[in-house]
């Protein structure tokens, strides 16, 4: 027993983990193993070893693979909806898989607050009215349960999104989505008043049994000076009025099988999804698409220029920023 | 899918896409909703597969 207690003794008096081949290699091993550029335990004075410090500190690996999400957290199972995969790990950070390169998650909500800011700068958006969302927002629909990932208040004009609810990657795209549902609201609002004033100066009493009608032509165009005064309505109202335009907005459908699915319900019930919801929801994905094929919108080839809904597209462009 | 729907009491028009927006047949299959309510507000949302079992 003494003899033991002595070994012992004599073991700990010598042993010193700091100049323990394994230890002063780093916590990545040495041999063939050791890694070319430099240790992570530097082998400088080492301390007097007690009893205290004998147990070595936790790797910086160790210290990662506490952090490291699970794969599950961070990649979708496509098995069904459960959303909640998406769900960050409690410090916000992400490893690379590849480069092992440790970041801020994508859906840690500083780094969502920034990418949703910059896409509305890039968009002419007020980044003010984005905001971000770090709690649950649980409603009914027809008796399910449902949590939002964006909304968008249309008499605020703000929009907000539940970053920890929308796939990694497409915070982006949700919120260029958003902002063609706000800009084509303003545009379309406006028109709408333009073209509820025109009508009232075409038909007033004044004008209405003039011949031809000094303020609007027969297909419903306005004519100069009221062009310029109803830029809006002078603008947009070919494709509303029963022209080759607005039939062509029927028939082209838009760019995704998402707008297309919109328009075949618009075609089949106009209650159901009305004529400037339709618009809407095209305008929308393009502006996703616009923002997410980075700079490639032009190979898409219902949307290049000269077609009707990008020309559309880029005429609701223009008039939100002219508004 | 697209219809019309309640939520939260208030009217709107449910279109049910999956994740990549595509869209879906079936409530089911939906893995995100957009919802476009009648008063112009807009929403992104993804049904609650654990509190409705009866679609897993």
């Amino acid at each position: 027993m003494s003899y033991t207690v002595t070994l012992l003794l004599f073991f700990e008096r010598f042993w010193n983990p700091a100049t323990h081949p394994r230890f002063s290699k780093g916590s990545k091993g040495g041999g063939k193993f050791k890694p070319k550029s430099g240790v992570d335990v530097p082998n400088l004075k080492q301390p007097k070893v007690t009893r205290k410090s004998i147990k070595p500190s936790p790797s910086p690996t160790s210290k990662i693979v506490k952090i490291l999400p699970k794969s599950k957290d961070l990649i979708p199972t496509h098995t069904g909806t459960n959303f909640n995969a998406y769900a960050p790990p409690e410090d916000n950070t992400f490893i690379s898989p590849k480069s092992g390169t440790i970041t801020k998650a994508p859906h840690d909500p500083e780094v969502a607050l920034t990418t949703a800011k910059t896409t509305a700068k890039k968009l002419g958006f007020d980044p003010n009215k984005v905001s971000v969302r770090t709690d649950d927002h649980v409603f009914e629909l027809d008796g399910k349960k449902c949590t939002s990932s964006g909304l968008y208040y249309k008499n605020k004009g703000t929009i907000e999104i539940f970053p920890h609810r929308i796939s990694p990657g497409k915070i982006d795209g949700v919120v260029a989505h958003e902002i063609m549902h706000h800009k084509w609201g303003l545009v379309y609002d406006e028109y709408r008043a333009q073209e509820n004033e025109i009508v009232d100066l075409a038909y007033s009493a004044k004008n209405k049994k003039k011949k031809p009608n000094p303020v609007l032509s027969p297909d419903d165009t306005p004519r100069p000076p009221y062009d310029k005064q109803f830029p809006v309505y002078n603008a947009l109202c070919k494709y509303f009025n029963d022209s080759e335009e607005a039939e062509r907005l029927k028939d082209e459908d838009g760019c995704s099988s998402y707008s297309l699915d919109c328009w075949a319900e618009h075609n089949k019930s106009k209650n159901t999804l009305k004529l400037d919801s339709a618009v809407s929801e095209t305008l929308s994905e393009m502006a996703r698409l616009d923002l997410e094929t980075n700079g490639k919108f032009n190979d898409i080839s219902r949307l290049q220029k000269g077609g009707v809904w990008r020309d559309f597209y880029d005429s609701v462009n223009t008039l939100y920023d002219d508004l | 899918m697209i219809k019309k729907v309640k939520v939260n009491g208030k009217p709107a028009t449910a279109i049910y896409v999956r994740s990549d927006m595509e869209p879906v047949d079936s409530e089911e299959d939906a893995e995100m909703i957009k919802i476009i309510f009648d008063n112009g507000d807009i929403m992104f949302a993804v049904p609650n597969k654990e509190d409705n079992p009866d679609e897993s």
